[in-house]
């Protein structure tokens, strides 16, 4: 089943998030909204562990929020673009 | 035996259980073997505090602080740093990455920090895991240069 979604105009008031957005092509902000309602919808992870590496996951997941991710992403990109070596001042 | 480093974003999902990416972390993680190595660079670390730091909202920096203090205490997660050894890795992936793309020296500073990780997952010859598409560019300059992106 497709659903076909017409949002309108969208404000945005928040800085941090107009900022992030308005760098972003059409395609991937309808991406970005698709994973936000996915994430909305719950479901059943297995939690079946296996091994080391399983039990370390099951440690981890669960310890944050998506608001958190969300955060974390921004500031990622804050600090990847924007991080720059600094030119001498000597030269 | 492989030796995994888990970018920032990784981290994200793998520590949010309602982020649909993040039963495909927990998948992968399932499958590697006992003996496998995984962690995360300190790059990440440094952007963690950073944002742990900026929070606002106190009760999720609360949150926040206590997910990364468990992350670097956890008995089996490695912090792999920058070290003498990843110069000529970032010297010479810099130079590839400039020469192939053709990119000015000005726009190609923006890419400084994600070509210091590759510097220190090939310095660690490990595999980097990362959902960033600069990688999957890199990866393609740099044949000592090996990642993997779990969300596909």
């Amino acid at each position: 089943m497709q659903v076909a979604l017409n949002l309108g105009t969208i404000n945005i008031n928040d800085q941090e998030v107009a900022k992030f957005i308005q760098n972003k092509s059409i395609d991937e902000i309808k991406s970005m909204i698709v994973e936000l309602l996915k994430s909305q919808i719950k479901t059943d992870i297995p939690k079946k562990s296996q091994g080391k590496w399983g039990a370390f996951a099951d440690r981890m997941s669960g310890l944050t929020t998506p608001e958190i991710t969300q955060h974390i992403h921004t500031i990622s990109l804050e600090m990847r673009d924007g991080f720059e070596f600094r030119d001498l001042n000597s030269k | 035996m492989n030796k995994y480093i888990l970018d920032t974003d990784i981290v994200s999902y793998l520590w949010d259980e309602k982020s649909v990416h993040n039963s495909k972390v927990v998948k992968q993680l399932n499958n590697l073997n006992d003996d496998d190595i995984v962690g995360i660079s300190v790059v990440s670390i440094y952007e963690l505090t950073y944002g742990m730091d900026s929070f606002k909202d106190e009760k999720l920096k609360a949150i926040f602080k206590n997910a990364l203090e468990f992350l670097q205490s956890d008995q089996d997660a490695n912090i792999f740093s920058l070290d003498a050894n990843g110069a000529t890795f970032f010297s010479q992936l810099k130079l590839k990455y400039k020469n192939t793309t053709g990119i000015k020296s000005k726009e190609a500073k923006k890419n400084d920090l994600d070509l210091v990780i590759a510097s220190i997952v090939m310095s660690q010859d490990a595999i980097l895991i990362s959902n960033d598409r600069i990688f999957s560019k890199l990866v393609k300059l740099e044949v000592n240069f090996k990642y993997e992106d779990w969300l596909k």
